[in-house]
């Protein structure tokens, strides 16, 4: 087989930071390559050259064995080489076929005599009836006349792809496209990957995640801080072990280790009951949950993001107003209190949003690892800020949760993603709370913060904290907690004990096939 | 009563036409994401010239060139600063704003030794209205719609076809997605630049239009802000209207109906009290807006910041 695309050379440079270093590489026509590394090695920035959205500083792509320049999508597209980014790039408000035809529709015709003359307006009956058929040929479970706003995660991915099908690329590139997917829609994923395998499509898949890569790829490319660690067959010997220590450079525990410690299922130290909230459009996004978390105890938060977890940690932060319910902290009611009365009440808050609202990027670290806190007799003297414990604070804490400085007490805005995350969670645990929350603690955060934050994580579980879990990462809410809830269109629809529970069950209660709400 | 209520209806009409011309072309700006700010400055940028042109020239029609190109002139320069250069809009039009209130004045006292007034009545014959002979014979429609002029009846065909353009329309489709989610139309290669751009000088000559209805149509002559603050008005039209060309006319329209019932209502009162009434258009826009903001803040269930 003949090699469809090659790249020389290539190198990327952002100042004085190379992002990719001298990158060679090739992927043959039809086959299923992934492109693997750790956050910040270089994947996606040698994808946005492929794809004309960055130029390289040196180098040289050869697509169809010619040399290519590409200053835009349009460029690359009209090359051959499409791509699906990890965030949709999707109009809500239009219809499926509408986005596929967007920036190419077909204009309506009518026939004056023999002549036909093209009108400045849509033929939506053409576009529809040819997206249909684009959806029939890739025999994808798509209805052309939705709205995107109201189709499933999985669903508007499909339809990206099929935005670049219908562009007749040669390549596609699909970006983190497992980020969002529940297991069963990865499952299809991969088959529609294979299937457009089978009609000659030569597919890259982005990722950090081992699991699917070996499902699914034919060779496997590694990166590392910028340079193109080696290619591999996807046979036996490649196995996840050894990817990740490609990857990482050094040999990685995948696996979470639990001290077993047991649940202490006598003391409820956080209870939530028929807790409701309705979004600023009226939808109950929130509706009747309730859930007791007990001493020494991970609840992790499963389901499919946008199906109310996000308005749960709102509705329990204090910053949205409920519709109705309880919550408990050690038997004190805490509902409708701002997040400043909760923490004094004793709950420790690691937000979805680091920088929305876990972080103040223009602070240096020295202010965040007290924000939140600042009111507290240590840090502040009759209204007058104390700089010297402050400075102790993030002395002790820098030291005890290994947040790498580049220099004396920066910027956050300075920081990597990892070492931010640390800031947050190095101030929320430090303060001892007796309930922790955290939503989406490992977001963006590199394989060595992730492994650190585990360790935290069960750390506090064994100090007889009560923890709320909630995560987008299966695998994170399966390993580290001791029980499961898995969220549906803002309900509970299941609950089960983490380790008597499989992912592939857990998927069927997420995407709605189940539910413990059902009669049957 | 009668009487007053017809005459209450002619004049709603009439008077909304610079409303609406301002406000269609408003729409296209606005729905592609950017706060145009420099309506105000437009519809007056719009009187001054073509009164001035046509004074100068003694002919109308160059009183029209001049309109129009005048505001192209103020829309490529807010353009210029915003969408090439990415600038705040609001302060770009402001600025331009306040540029407009300043130059008419001073070309005035340089050229024609008047600070606020320049007639062009031997020119311009304000009295263009059309009488359709059978639409007499309607009741209480007939009369609010007979006796127009050129560009009131003309308004209403620019918005038939500019809701066309803004539904049916590639073009239209690319100022919704452009508002909506420019990265979704960069990344398929539309030029969202050059659709901000086109929906600018849309608005230019919506806004030429608007002035010339003033100027050729009702006064013949320009005085100092003469626009008074219609283009603001405008802008609450199309925010009321979530901008969107049929609704935010129907608030044009409701603006146009409380100028024409301040008008009405100060033939009956002392001259101390017609001033007063003048509050009216402002006060109708605040209270609209009381109702229209309060219903959204009032769903909101977040405490601290409004989601996307």
């Amino acid at each position: 087989m003949s090699a469809i695309m090659r790249v020389e050379k290539l190198t990327k440079k952002f100042g004085d930071f190379t992002a990719n270093d001298s990158i060679d590489f090739e992927v043959k026509k039809g086959e299923i390559r992934a492109i693997i590394g750790e956050n910040g090695a270089g994947k996606t920035t040698l994808m946005n050259m492929l794809y004309g959205l960055l130029q390289p500083t040196s180098g040289q792509i050869y697509f169809d064995e010619k040399p290519v320049k590409m200053h835009s999508p349009a460029d690359a597209i009209a090359n051959g080489i499409g791509m699906v980014h990890q965030h949709f790039k999707l109009s809500p408000s239009l219809t499926v076929y509408e986005n596929i035809l967007l920036g190419i529709e077909i204009k309506k015709e009518i026939k004056l005599g023999k002549k036909a003359v093209k009108l400045p307006i849509i033929d939506n009956s053409t576009e529809r009836k040819k997206v249909d058929e684009l959806i029939k040929k890739y025999n994808f479970n798509l209805d052309p006349d939705t709205k995107i706003r109201d189709l499933s995660v999985g669903a508007r991915q499909r339809v990206e792809i099929l935005k670049m099908l219908y562009r007749d690329v040669k390549m596609l590139i699909l970006d983190e496209p497992t980020a969002v997917l529940i297991p069963q829609e990865i499952d299809e994923l991969i088959e529609t990957i294979h299937g457009l395998k089978r009609m000659g499509q030569t597919v890259i898949i982005i990722t950090h995640k081992l699991e699917e890569v070996k499902r699914c790829a034919d060779t496997i490319s590694v990166m590392r801080r910028g340079r193109m660690i080696g290619t591999v067959q996807n046979d036996d010997e490649a196995t996840s072990e050894k990817l990740a220590e490609m990857m990482v450079g050094r040999p990685v525990l995948l696996s979470v280790i639990k001290s077993g410690k047991p649940v202490n299922s006598e003391k409820v130290l956080y209870e939530v009951s028929h807790l409701s909230g309705k979004n600023s459009e009226g939808r109950m996004v929130v509706n009747d949950v309730s859930f007791k978390i007990h001493e020494n105890e991970i609840l992790g938060v499963a389901g499919i993001e946008g199906n109310g977890q996000t308005e749960l940690m709102y509705l329990l932060t204090g910053l949205m107003k409920p519709a109705g319910g309880s919550v408990k902290i050690n038997g004190q009611e805490v509902l409708q209190m701002y997040p400043d009365q909760l923490r004094k009440n004793g709950l420790g808050i690691v937000p979805e949003d680091r920088y929305l609202q876990g972080l103040c990027l223009s602070m240096p670290v020295s202010s965040n690892l007290i924000a939140g806190y600042h009111g507290q007799e240590k840090f502040c003297h009759h209204g007058i800020m104390d700089k010297k414990s402050i400075r102790k604070n993030m002395d002790k804490l820098v030291d005890e949760y290994d947040i790498r400085l580049s220099k004396d007490d920066p910027e956050v805005s300075q920081l990597s993603g990892g070492n931010g995350q640390k800031v947050i969670i190095a101030r929320e645990f430090s303060s001892d709370p007796s309930v922790l929350l955290m939503s989406q603690p490992t977001r963006g955060v590199d394989v060595g913060a992730t492994a650190f934050i585990y360790k935290n994580i069960l750390r506090m579980r064994d100090e007889n904290k009560a923890i709320l879990l909630i995560s987008s990462e299966l695998s994170e809410v399966k390993s580290l907690a001791d029980r499961i809830i898995v969220f549906h269109n803002g309900e509970i629809v299941g609950e089960f004990i983490a380790d008597e529970v499989s992912f592939y069950e857990l998927g069927l209660y997420m995407s709605g096939a189940k539910s413990m709400r059902d009669p049957a | 009563m009668f009487d007053f209520i017809e005459n209450l209806l002619y004049y709603t009409v009439k008077l909304s036409t610079p409303l609406l011309f301002c406000t269609i072309g408003g729409v296209f700006v606005q729905r592609a994401g950017t706060m145009n700010f420099a309506l105000e400055a437009a519809i007056n940028t719009s009187c001054f010239f073509s009164v001035l042109f046509t004074v100068i020239t003694g002919n109308t029609f160059w009183g029209i060139v001049g309109a129009f190109l005048s505001c192209i002139i103020i829309n490529a320069i807010f353009g210029t600063f915003v969408v090439r250069f990415k600038a705040n809009a609001v302060l770009i039009g402001l600025a331009i704003n306040m540029l407009m209130t300043a130059v008419p004045p001073y070309l005035l006292q340089a050229f024609f030794d008047s600070r606020g007034l320049l007639m062009a009545t031997d020119f311009i014959d304000v009295n263009k209205a059309i009488n359709i002979p059978f639409l007499d014979k309607i009741p209480i429609l007939g009369p609010m719609l007979n006796n127009q002029t050129p560009l009131t009846y003309l308004v209403y065909l620019v918005i038939i076809i500019l809701t066309i353009v803004y539904y049916k329309t590639k073009f239209g489709v690319y100022v919704q997605v452009t508002g909506e989610n420019q990265q979704s139309a960069e990344a398929v290669g539309i030029n969202t630049d050059k659709i901000k751009w086109i929906a600018l000088m849309i608005s230019a000559c919506c806004c030429a239009l608007s002035g010339l209805n003033l100027t050729f149509e009702q006064t013949g002559s320009y005085s100092l802000n003469m626009s008074a603050a219609r283009g603001l008005i405008c802008l609450a039209a199309i925010n009321c209207g979530s901008r969107r060309p049929v609704k935010s006319c129907l608030y044009a329209l409701i603006f146009g109906f409380v100028r024409a019932l301040q008008l009405m209502l100060s033939s009956f009162v002392s001259p101390n009290i017609t001033l007063i009434l003048e509050i009216i258009p402002y006060l109708t826009i605040i209270i609209v807006f009381i109702i229209t903001e309060t219903s959204v803040a009032r769903k909101t269930t977040m405490r601290f910041f409004r989601e996307e």
